[in-house]
């Protein structure tokens, strides 16, 4: 039982995308972590029905992907989010509402209910052309959960969102999470990582990892290194392993923090991992690139 | 049904809300006010100088016809209409004498009604040709129609069976024609055709968002994935195309006829069509003309509907199915087919905009099946429908197996 995905690819010619992705998600938070270009939103698109697997099955309670009764279990909220800019955020969620099969009361009372937990109560009655890239993010946000998913599926939910407003969206899926499956995926670190209790690291199509938080860290234990060095020798390092910071010190040193299969240099401390650094481990390329 | 009324308010209010469809329905409007009184604009020249209003001209010759309406057209009338115009003098523009405006111009709605049966193939019958008609030509004025149309079908390549239905048709016409002021159905059913052009074009900015717009502005994604997304919206859709395209066709032909008989005199629909085109083989009334025009351009529009539905659900811009259906719309009215290829004639008129004439829709040329005869004006609309009910599926299909890539 639960969100099923068996052997889920999904290939452009000879390009595969997703790769043979298996795994069931259960109630609780997911995070999705992988550089852009991963395979992220292919996967989601595949298991919110958008988008054809090439093979493979997504079923929810043994319901298939392409059935409508996965669809009224679903809250999705696309990475590019469409809009109807002559619409009022009201509007907007009473259209939703009635695709979603919300009868017409219990749609315009939930409407108000999640409007005013995303702030936006006071701008009911605007035209969503008039609203900031935040607004417009918070508007989709709300949009994902009119229906009251069982799971509810958010690919880059925090773009456009400012600090506060992005400390406040983790503590609502916070709370969300608790009854339902919730996947947020995210190239943004800090979204998930005192929020998931499972993190999913994608690379290539392939999910690479998944476990908790500390079970995906330990698996560059040993491998992040912290010294102090000065300018001349920091350029160095910097060229020949992934720095994850650099900080410049009293006396004209820098406080490097950098990943190696091997201490780096004579100063180099072994020091505490963080989901950032496995980051930084695996898509230093990516990044790069 | 729950919740579909709702989907298709929703439908409604994407459509209505964008300002250039408001502009768009709103110039439709307008343009059809415009054009239905357009021939009482401006003045009638005579030699440079303005002689009278063509409003003027429109009133008098109004009453002039009235004062003749009921009288049959046999060879008492035709007689006198040419003693009339006998005593016009010779001119260069006859229409200035003094003798045309107050002797023959009262009967100038008789001479229009019946020159066009004595036009031969080498030469338009004029007006000094109408001087000299005898009234043994006038007495043969119904055979010699009878004739014409005769030649005229027997010159067709239709079959025997499809000759022989049409002039069983024409027999039936009741002659004597009796005469009847006519010019407000008579303008109605000249000014159609560009009225259903309007309106075609005027469905297409309408209803080219509809599939389209989701894919530009990237709400496909939610909808897709929505419960009723793959099958309620799409039907709430396909229903708000249909209903649209229903409600302006509708509201744009009554305006029109309804304007056109208020303008020109509402009088005459009990008439022969044949006072429009003597040569018209059906016997319908001109009230009964103007209903199957207004009914099958009704179906040529809801045609055109179901067309820009299906380019909207294929296309990803509202923009690109605009310019494919005005292409549709307007390269067929460039040219022609003649009647000697029945086949690629009768296709021809198979276009949205050629089934909004009346020379489509009252042709003499029959549809034919396996030896069944289909008069045109019972074909074009069976033929959109039948081509609506086909392109709809293709349409909602379409949509529901789109592919977020």
């Amino acid at each position: 039982m639960g969100l099923e995905l068996d052997l889920v690819t999904k290939q452009y010619g000879s390009k595969t995308v997703c790769d043979r992705i298996s795994i069931t998600f259960q109630k609780g938070i997911y995070g999705l972590l992988g550089a852009n270009g991963a395979g992220k939103t292919t996967l989601i698109r595949m298991m919110c029905g958008v988008l054809a697997p090439t093979s493979g099955t997504i079923s929810f309670n043994k319901i298939d992907v392409s059935h409508e009764d996965y669809r009224d279990a679903l809250g999705y909220l696309p990475q590019d989010f469409g809009y109807y800019p002559e619409f009022s955020a009201l509007n907007f969620l009473l259209y939703i509402a009635a695709l979603k099969g919300l009868p017409k009361p219990q749609a315009e009372e939930k409407a108000w209910e999640l409007l005013e937990q995303v702030s936006l109560d006071k701008d009911a009655r605007k035209r969503i052309k008039t609203f900031s890239g935040g607004m417009k993010q918070r508007l989709g946000i709300a949009q994902s959960m009119l229906n009251n998913p069982q799971i509810l599926i958010l690919d880059e939910p925090t773009a456009g969102l400012d600090p506060k407003e992005r400390i406040r969206f983790r503590n609502m899926i916070s709370r969300l999470g608790a009854d339902r499956i919730v996947l947020l995926s995210t190239h943004i670190v800090s979204d998930i990582e005192h929020i998931a209790g499972t993190i999913l690291v994608m690379k290539d199509g392939s999910l690479i990892h998944q476990g908790t938080r500390d079970e995906i860290i330990s698996s560059i234990d040993g491998k992040v290194w912290e010294c102090t060095l000065s300018q001349s020798d920091s350029v160095g390092i910097c060229k020949k392993y992934p720095v994850i910071n650099i900080r410049q010190e009293s006396g004209g040193t820098v406080l490097l923090r950098l990943i190696s299969e091997e201490k780096p240099c004579a100063e180099a401390v072994n020091t505490q991992a963080t989901l950032e650094d496995l980051y930084l481990y695996y898509f230093s390329e990516v990044s790069e690139q | 049904m729950r919740g579909f009324w709702d989907l298709v308010g929703f439908e409604y209010k994407k459509i209505l809300c964008k300002r250039s469809i408001q502009f768009t329905l709103i110039l439709s409007v307008l343009l059809t006010v415009i054009n239905v009184p357009v021939a009482l604009y401006g003045d009638y020249y005579v030699y440079g100088m303005p002689y009278e209003s063509n409003y003027t001209a429109m009133v008098k010759d109004r009453a002039y016809a009235r004062s003749l309406s009921g009288r049959p057209l046999d060879t008492g009338l035709i007689m006198e209409t040419v003693h009339a115009y006998a005593q016009i003098p010779p001119a260069d523009d006859y229409q200035s004498t003094l003798e045309y405006q107050t002797i023959a111009r009262p009967y100038s709605e008789i001479y229009g009604a019946i020159r066009g049966v004595f036009n031969t193939a080498s030469k338009r019958f004029n007006m000094e040709d109408f001087q000299m008609l005898t009234k043994g030509e006038a007495d043969g004025y119904y055979s010699i129609r009878h004739e014409k149309l005769e030649q005229h079908i027997l010159q067709t390549h239709m079959s025997d069976k499809a000759k022989e239905l049409v002039m069983a048709m024409d027999s039936q016409i009741k002659t004597p024609f009796t005469f009847s002021y006519t010019d407000g159905y008579s303008h109605y059913f000249m000014m159609i055709n560009i009225l259903g052009l309007f309106c075609e074009f005027v469905i297409a900015v309408c209803l080219a968002p509809l599939f389209s717009r989701e894919y530009t502005s990237g709400t496909d994604q939610l909808i897709l994935s929505a419960k009723h997304g793959k099958n309620k919206l799409i039907a709430a859709k396909i229903f708000t195309g249909f209903s649209l395209t229903a409600i302006i066709g509708l509201i744009q032909l009554t305006l029109a006829f309804c304007l056109s008989l208020t303008i020109y005199g509402p009088e005459g629909g009990s008439a022969p069509l044949q006072l429009f085109n003597a040569l018209y083989p059906y016997p319908l009334s001109m009230a009964q003309t103007a209903l199957l025009l207004m009914v099958v351009s009704l179906f040529a529009f809801l045609m055109t509907g179901a067309i820009t539905m299906l380019l909207s659900a294929n296309l990803k811009t509202p923009f690109g199915v605009i310019v494919l259906v005005s292409v549709l719309l307007i390269a067929p009215m460039m040219g022609s087919v003649s009647e000697q290829n029945i086949l690629l004639h009768n296709l021809y008129q198979l276009f949205p905009t050629q089934m909004t004439s009346l020379s489509s829709v009252a042709a003499t040329i029959q549809y034919e099946f396996g030896g069944l005869v289909i008069h045109p004006y019972v074909f074009l609309p069976l033929f959109a429908l039948t081509l609506s009910v086909i392109l709809t599926p293709l349409a909602y299909h379409i949509f529901k197996n789109h592919q977020i890539e």
